[in-house]
């Protein structure tokens, strides 16, 4: 029998108010934030000018998020911090970790993004992205809710993330060619390493280990402090293709050759694997966390740059969008509200300065 | 065994491949020409960080020089956007 897909959990039958109407009607945007996000905001207001100017992008760029998005945000962002860049490691565009999103406000300052042609480049609106992604590791992680362990692995395992096939042959044969399979396989192999990592609960449940063991238990490079810390326990391995295919270019061809016959292997079934589940982007590829922030982002501009990625994105769609339709289909689909969902009186409270406690 | 890539025009016959640092060209003498304006100038690229004391994940925007890794492919798919040209790599161990 066919699984039934669960409502999303972050899902509700609550329409979102526009920031638009909040400004149209006088009302800083940190009471929007407050109101229809149960977000606390802080700005900070060192560094150069135009932190205000900085904020209403980022509250404009939330604006813009699918419903979808902005469902995450509110179940499981409790705070956004626009900061100064000090506070951030080098080109840091903004992070996330136990239910506090953190902006940098001055992104002029980072090297990468001086050359206005490099937005372009990059393909997307940045602010909007970086926001998707951020909210991307929460639905992956967040422990009041997020998306079972199972379906993590899956979306890996679409993803095109493959052992090196001279240290795991098993994934380049018949195992390897469905993604239920594959992702049964890196599950199993997951427990062996673990017994607690359990496929029906989410990251970040009581019981499950952190996220930083799943990155060891799964990548083979991690920092070098984490390896050390996983050495005793192994790990799957995994790369993404993009990595893989690089790191296969690098052995010396008839060396690879000869070593991958002793395993029954061919160049041919290798290239077969890694191409039949191609990343979406290299940028997808540079860790686990990325891809259902990226899947989840190309489900919602679905002609950009899919073409080479169909099983990612069937995954993506079971795994990160069923739950929400199912929702519209039980519920309705949601249409923006016409006005604040507030009494008239609380909306005077807050023009009087109790806005001011929310951030402001 | 460098990664390769083909670039053709899309609907048209002409077409070249790319590998290597410094990059080799080979193909259309056209369209070789056009492309190698491209491979001069570092690119941008997007990345993941993480922070292993704190724990805070990120999204970081980076600068790749040229021969670094990701950098020709960076070129080749910003050259593609611009001449209209369809972007491939060539599989592993093939030409």
């Amino acid at each position: 029998m066919e699984e039934l897909v669960p409502f999303s959990p972050y899902r509700s039958d609550r329409q979102y108010a526009r920031l638009e109407t909040y400004r149209r009607l006088g009302l800083p945007d940190a009471t929007w934030a407050a109101e229809q996000f149960n977000l606390r905001v802080h700005v900070s207001t060192a560094g150069p000018e135009g932190a205000e100017r900085r904020a209403a992008e980022v509250w404009e760029a939330v604006e813009r998020l699918p419903l979808q998005v902005k469902d995450i945000v509110r179940g499981v962002i409790d705070e956004v911090r626009l900061d100064h860049e000090d506070s951030f490691p080098a080109e840091t565009l903004g992070t996330w970790r136990d239910a506090t999103m953190r902006i940098n406000r001055d992104w002029s300052l980072i090297p990468a993004l001086r050359n206005p042609g490099w937005h372009r480049d990059l393909g997307y609106d940045l602010l909007r992205a970086t926001l998707v992604h951020e909210a991307g590791h929460a639905l992956v992680e967040d422990p009041r809710g997020g998306i079972r362990l199972r379906d993590s692995v899956a979306l890996i395992a679409a993803s095109g993330w493959l052992p090196h096939p001279l240290v795991d042959p098993i994934p380049y044969g018949p195992v390897g060619r469905q993604v239920s399979t594959l992702s049964a396989y890196y599950l199993e192999r997951l427990r062996q390493l673990d017994p607690r990592w359990d496929g029906d609960l989410s990251l970040g449940s009581p019981g499950l280990p952190s996220a930083q063991q799943l990155d060891r238990d799964v990548m083979q490079e991690v920092s070098t402090f984490n390896r050390l810390r996983t050495k005793d326990r192994g790990s799957l391995a995994l790369q993404g293709s993009d990595q893989l295919l690089r790191r296969l270019r690098n052995d010396d061809p008839p060396h690879l050759t000869h070593e991958l016959a002793a395993r029954g292997l061919g160049l041919e079934d290798v290239d077969a694997a890694v191409r039949r589940r191609r990343g979406i982007s290299l940028y997808a590829e540079e860790s686990i966390s990325e891809t259902p922030a990226e899947i989840f982002r190309c489900i919602h501009a679905p002609f950009t740059r899919a073409e080479r990625s169909r099983p990612a994105l069937i995954e993506g769609e079971r795994v990160l969008v069923e739950p929400w339709r199912t929702a519209d289909r039980a519920i309705g689909a949601r249409r923006p509200a016409l006005a604040p969902e507030r009494p008239w009186e609380a909306l005077q409270l807050i023009r009087r300065g109790v806005g001011r406690e929310l951030g402001r | 065994m460098d990664q390769r890539f083909r670039l053709k025009e899309s609907g048209g016959r002409r077409g070249a491949e790319a590998w290597g640092f410094p990059v080799q060209l080979e193909g259309d003498s056209d369209l070789c020409q056009r492309i190698s304006g491209y491979l001069h100038d570092p690119v941008p690229a997007l990345t993941q960080s993480l922070d292993p004391q704190t724990g805070e994940r990120g999204t970081r925007a980076i600068t790749l020089a040229p021969g670094d890794p990701g950098w020709l492919v960076g070129c080749l798919r910003r050259a593609a956007q611009e001449l209209g040209l369809h972007l491939t790599e060539v599989p592993l161990g093939g030409k």
